[in-house]
C-alpha cells in the first residue's frame, strides 16, 4: 500500500465494502429494532391486552393529579422524596408513576389518569425494549451506547465513501432489473434504496451519533465546562437556559399538606392552548419546602424542549417560568426530535417506518452482496466469504425470527411469572443466539436460509392465531389487531419468495430484447399467495374489529408497499433506461 | 484492493483509537478556544457535539485512504496535538489581549 497506491475511489470502494461488513450486522438490528421502536406505545398496547382503552385525551378536564397524588401518598413510603408522573399524550392513553426506592431502585407503574387507581396488567418488556435495544442493545452503563456510536460512526464513513464512489445518482434511483444476473439485482436493489432514502439514512445516522456524542465523547463538554470539575453535567445543563437553573430544595422535615395541584394543572392546560401538560414533578411531597414542576406538552412539536412551570408546594405560588434555550441547544433538540419522530402524525411516522426498513433492506442487500461478490472474485472459496455468508444467516433472518419469538413469548410466558419481562428478553436472546449457531453449522448456507425462512413464515403466520387464542373477552380490540396482520403480512411476502424463487432461478441469465416474461407455474403460486395474503388480512380484521382508523393509516401505506414488492417480484416493473438485452458478468 | 492482513489491522487501530484521539483533541481544542473567546459553555459544546462525530467520521476514512500508515497515524495525531495546543494556547493568548487592551 506503500508504493502504486490505488486511486481514492478504488480505496473508498474497499473500504465501503469492509466497513459495511464490519458493522453491518448490528447496524442491521439497530435499524430493524429502530424501524419497530417507532411504534413502541403500539406495541406495548398490544403487549398488555388487559389494559382498557381510557380515551384521556377526549376529556382532558377529567384528568386529575390531585386523586393520582391521593393514590400514591396511600401506597408508597413515605421516605421516597420524589414523584415523577407522566400524563397520557397523543398515542398513550394512560399515566404512569415513577419513583426511587430509598435504595435507588427505580420503580414505575401505570394509573388511571382520571380516578387515580393503579392500572394491573401483565408485566411486561414491551414495545420499550426495542427502543432500549436500538441505542443501547438493552445494556446498562455506557458500554451499549459507545458501540452503537461507534458502528453509526462506521455507517456515516461508510455512508460518505458510498457517495465518494457512486457516479450514476439519478440513473440508480430507476434501475432496477430483477430478471438480471443474481449479483446485479442484489446491487440495483442495494443502489436503489441507497440512492432513494439517501437523506433520510443521513439525517437518521448523523442525529443518532450526536445524541449518543457526549456519552461516548464527553471531552469537549468537560473542557467547556472544567471549573465545574465533576459537576460538568450539572454544569452544562444550569447554563442552557438564560433564566438559570430550576429551583430545587432540600426537605425541611417539616410537615406541610401538598397545594391542590388541578387548579395549578388547569392554569398550566389554559396557558398552552389547551393541551394537557405530559409531566408533573413533585419533590418532597408532604413537606414545607415541597415543589412542584409542570412541564408542557411536546406532543406535535419537533423541538423537545417543553415551557416548564415551578410552583411552590404549599402555597401553589409560581416561582419559575422557564422555556427558551440558547439557540445552539435548539439545533441539537431539533435534530433530536426529528430522529425520535415523537411529533409526526400517523402518515409522517409511517413514512419514518419506510425509512428504517429501506435502510435494514440497504445493509441486507449490502452484507449478501458482499458474501457473493467476494465468494466469485475468490474463486477457492475465501474464509472472509464464507464468514460474512454464514454470519449472515443469524444476523439477518435469525435477527427476524428472534423478533417474532419476543412477540410469542409475550402469549405464551405465563402473566403471573416474576421477572415477566426478562423471560422475554431471554427468550428473544436465546432464540437469536441459536439461529446464528444454526447459521454456521449448518453445511449448507442455502438451506439455513430456508430453514429460519420458514421457520420466521410459521411465527409470521401463527402470531394471529396465538393472539387469538391467547386473549381474553374484553380484551379484543381493532388496533390491536393491527401487529398481527404486520406480521402476517411480512410473513406471506417471505412465503412467496420461497415460493417463488426457486435457487435454479438465481442461475445467471439474460433477458432477450423484446421477451415477455414468462407465465409459469412459480407465477401461479405467487398469486395465490398475494390472494391469500389480502385474504388472511380482510378475514383476520373483519373477526376482531378491524378497520379501525390505526389500522386504516398503517394499511394504506403497507399495502401500496407490498404492491410495489409484488411488482418487482413479478417482473412488472422494468427498469425503463435497460429496457433490452441484461448483461452481467 | 487488496492489503496485508497486518496492515489493515493497524489501519483499523488508526481509525478506531486514532480517530477517537483527534476528536477528542478536536473537541477539547474547539470547547475551551470558544470559551475562552466568549461563548456560552453550554454552546460551545453543543458546538462540539454537533461536528464531533463528523471529525470522527472524517478521521475514520483518513486512516484508510492516507498513503502510508504513517500518513494515517500522523494525521489523526496530527489533530489530536492541534486540538490540545489550542486548548492551552488561545485561553493564554486570549487572556494576554484582554490585559493588553
Amino acid at each position: 500500500m506503500t508504493s502504486a497506491a490505488p486511486s481514492l475511489t478504488r480505496v473508498m470502494a474497499w473500504l465501503h465494502g469492509w466497513l459495511g461488513v464490519v458493522a453491518g450486522w448490528l447496524l442491521f438490528a439497530v435499524f430493524v429494532t429502530g424501524t419497530l421502536a417507532v411504534y413502541d406505545d403500539e406495541i406495548d398496547a398490544w403487549m398488555q391486552p388487559e389494559r382498557p382503552a381510557l380515551q384521556a385525551l377526549a376529556h382532558p378536564e377529567q384528568i386529575s393529579i390531585d386523586r393520582i397524588a391521593e393514590t400514591l401518598r396511600r401506597d408508597l413510603p413515605a421516605s421516597v422524596d420524589q414523584w415523577i408522573i407522566t400524563l397520557p399524550g397523543e398515542r398513550r392513553d394512560f399515566a404512569t408513576a415513577a419513583w426511587f426506592t430509598p435504595d435507588g431502585q427505580f420503580q414505575l407503574r401505570q394509573i388511571n389518569p382520571i380516578s387515580g387507581d393503579w392500572l394491573e396488567s401483565r408485566q411486561t418488556a414491551g414495545g420499550d425494549f426495542f427502543f432500549r435495544f436500538h441505542y443501547r442493545l438493552s445494556m446498562p452503563g455506557v458500554f451499549g451506547k459507545a458501540l452503537i456510536a461507534l458502528v453509526s460512526v462506521v455507517m456515516l464513513a461508510a455512508l460518505l465513501a458510498g457517495i465518494v464512489i457512486h457516479k450514476r445518482f439519478f440513473r440508480d434511483m430507476v434501475t432496477f432489473r430483477p430478471r438480471a444476473a443474481e449479483r446485479r439485482v442484489w446491487l440495483d436493489g442495494h443502489l436503489l434504496v441507497a440512492v432513494l432514502f439517501l437523506p433520510f439514512h443521513l439525517l437518521i445516522t448523523y442525529s443518532g451519533v450526536v445524541m449518543l456524542s457526549d456519552a461516548v465523547m464527553p471531552s469537549g463538554v468537560q473542557a467547556a465546562f472544567a471549573d465545574k470539575g465533576a459537576g460538568w453535567r450539572a454544569g452544562w445543563m444550569a447554563d442552557l437556559y438564560p433564566q438559570g437553573p430550576l429551583p430545587s430544595r432540600a426537605a425541611l422535615g417539616i410537615a406541610a399538606p401538598l397545594v391542590r395541584l388541578d387548579p395549578l394543572l388547569a392554569a398550566a392546560r389554559q396557558a398552552d392552548g389547551g393541551r394537557v401538560p405530559r409531566l408533573v414533578i413533585i419533590e418532597n411531597p408532604g413537606d414545607q419546602a415541597a415543589l412542584v414542576q409542570i412541564h408542557q406538552s411536546w406532543d406535535g412539536q419537533i423541538n423537545r424542549d417543553p415551557q416548564i412551570r415551578v410552583h411552590d408546594g404549599v402555597s401553589g405560588q409560581l416561582l419559575t417560568l422557564r422555556d427558551q434555550q440558547r439557540g445552539l441547544h435548539q439545533a441539537y433538540t431539533v435534530l433530536a426530535g426529528l430522529h425520535r419522530m415523537a411529533f409526526a402524525d400517523p402518515w409522517l411516522r409511517a413514512m419514518m417506518a419506510l425509512g428504517g426498513l429501506a435502510g435494514a433492506v440497504m445493509i441486507a442487500s449490502g452484507l449478501i452482496l458482499f458474501a457473493r461478490k467476494t465468494s466469485r472474485s475468490q474463486p477457492d472459496g475465501s474464509r472472509s466469504a464464507r464468514f460474512v455468508a454464514r454470519g449472515n444467516v443469524g444476523a439477518l433472518a435469525g435477527l427476524a425470527v428472534a423478533v417474532l419469538a419476543f412477540l410469542w413469548s409475550n402469549r405464551l410466558v405465563p402473566v403471573d411469572l416474576p421477572a415477566r419481562p426478562w423471560a422475554e428478553v431471554g427468550i428473544f436472546a436465546a432464540v437469536w443466539l441459536l439461529t446464528v449457531v444454526h447459521g454456521c453449522v449448518m453445511p449448507s448456507v442455502g438451506r439455513a436460509w430456508r430453514q429460519q425462512g420458514a421457520v420466521f413464515v410459521l411465527l409470521a403466520l401463527g402470531l394471529p392465531v396465538v393472539d387469538g387464542i391467547s386473549r381474553r373477552t374484553g380484551e379484543l380490540g381493532g388496533e390491536l389487531a393491527v401487529l398481527p396482520l404486520v406480521a402476517v403480512g411480512f410473513g406471506a411476502v417471505v412465503l412467496a419468495v420461497m415460493i417463488g424463487w426457486r435457487p435454479s432461478r438465481l442461475a445467471v441469465r439474460t433477458v432477450q430484447k423484446g421477451s415477455s416474461p414468462p407465465f409459469s407455474v412459480t407465477l401461479k403460486r405467487r398469486l395465490f399467495v398475494l390472494w391469500g395474503t389480502g385474504g388472511t388480512m380482510i378475514l383476520t380484521g373483519c373477526l376482531s374489529g378491524w378497520p379501525a382508523a390505526q389500522g386504516v393509516m398503517l394499511w394504506s401505506l403497507v399495502l401500496p408497499l407490498l404492491a410495489v414488492v409484488w411488482a418487482v417480484a413479478l417482473g412488472l416493473w422494468r427498469n425503463p433506461l435497460k429496457r433490452g438485452t441484461v448483461h452481467d458478468a | 484492493m487488496t492489503a496485508p492482513v497486518e496492515r489493515v489491522a493497524v489501519r483499523g487501530l488508526a481509525a478506531v483509537v486514532g480517530g477517537w484521539l483527534a476528536t477528542s483533541g478536536y473537541a477539547q481544542g474547539l470547547a475551551v478556544s470558544a470559551v475562552a473567546l466568549g461563548a456560552a459553555p453550554s454552546s460551545a459544546a453543543m458546538a462540539v457535539t454537533l461536528t464531533a462525530c463528523l471529525v470522527y467520521g472524517l478521521a475514520l476514512l483518513w486512516a484508510f485512504a492516507a498513503r502510508s500508515v504513517w500518513r494515517a497515524w500522523g494525521g489523526v495525531l496530527a489533530v489530536y496535538g492541534a486540538g490540545l495546543l489550542l486548548a492551552h494556547a488561545v485561553p493564554v493568548v486570549s487572556g494576554w489581549l484582554e490585559a493588553s487592551l
